[in-house]
């Protein structure tokens, strides 16, 4: 009886250990792919999708749904002739203003560069350089203004902005 | 006997009609020269116009003041109207010269040309318009 009774015990370990050990898959190899382990293989690295944030205030070119603002600052000093300190300043804002509006000029319409060098001898003689602005300027705002030691400053900023602007210049 | 009726309709006459009583038609320009960042001389023109201007207007700035025309508002305060002006459009010239890399000679020219104005004087206010289309 005993017998009997160890011999069903072991039958039934026999049959839990059978159970618990993972019955192994066996995979069917796709037809197309080739198996060759002897090669490499190149992992390709993973792209990363990333939001490009474009600046809209400050950005070079104009498009349509941007604006560009250009900002100078312009200088200007008082003629010593002046009758009053009140005069120099006024006089030294007006030269300031008309400075600050040709810095516009040069950023907005650019600047036409001649340049001239004589030689003479293999050696030059004379270096000229003559610079010119023709340009129109509208819709400028005068931001702040300074004024110490017979210096004015004026602050001035242009606001080009394109949804305005972009149709008519890509025309 | 004047009815009431009949003494109001010149009263109402002239309050409908005041503004246009006072407002006038003007060219204004002007040219201002500055050389090495000193300015060397300015012009303010103003001309009255011969010809009542016809075309569309539209208001660029309003201004408070006690001057009683157009001339002597101008003359007193030339700064703020020539900042309005600017606004609307100014000519940049500027020239300079540099000599074996020494800056020379610098130029600057700024222009506002003759430009149509209709300003009206209103209870205090000078009101500037700008033709359009001239």
């Amino acid at each position: 009886m005993k017998r009997w009774t160890l011999l069903a015990l072991l039958l039934a370990s026999v049959s839990l250990v059978a159970e618990s050990c993972p019955t192994p898959k066996v995979e069917e190899a796709k037809p197309n792919e080739v198996q060759n382990c002897s090669q490499p293989v190149v992992v390709p690295p993973k792209v990363e999708v990333k939001k490009i944030e474009v600046k809209e205030r400050n950005a070079c070119t104009l498009s349509s749904h941007n604006t560009i603002h250009f900002q100078v600052i312009g200088q200007g000093v008082a003629p010593v002739s002046t009758v009053s300190p009140a005069q120099a300043m006024a006089l030294a804002k007006r030269a300031a203003i008309a400075d600050a509006y040709r810095q516009l000029g040069e950023k907005i319409c650019g600047v036409r560069v001649e340049g001239r060098d004589l030689i003479r001898n293999m050696m030059i003689s004379r270096s000229t350089v003559r610079t010119q602005i023709d340009a129109m300027i509208r819709n400028a705002r005068i931001l702040d203004t300074k004024f110490s030691d017979g210096l004015c400053e004026v602050e001035m900023e242009v606001t080009v902005r394109g949804d305005e602007w972009y149709p008519r210049l890509a025309d | 006997m004047v009815s009431t009726i009949g003494r109001l309709i010149p009263l109402l006459f002239l309050l409908v009609f005041s503004p246009a009583l006072v407002a006038g038609d003007y060219y204004i320009s002007y040219r201002l020269h500055s050389s090495d960042f000193i300015l060397v001389d300015e012009h303010l023109y103003i001309s009255k116009a011969m010809v009542p201007f016809e075309r569309e207007n539209r208001n660029i700035c309003t201004f408070v003041t006690e001057a009683e025309d157009f001339k002597t508002f101008a003359r007193e305060e030339n700064q703020e109207l020539l900042e309005c002006l600017f606004e609307h459009g100014v000519i940049v010239k500027s020239r300079e010269k540099i000599l074996d890399l020494v800056s020379q000679r610098e130029s600057l020219e700024l222009i506002l040309p003759p430009t149509p104005l209709q300003v009206e004087f209103n209870d205090g206010l000078v009101i500037i318009k700008k033709v359009t289309g001239h």
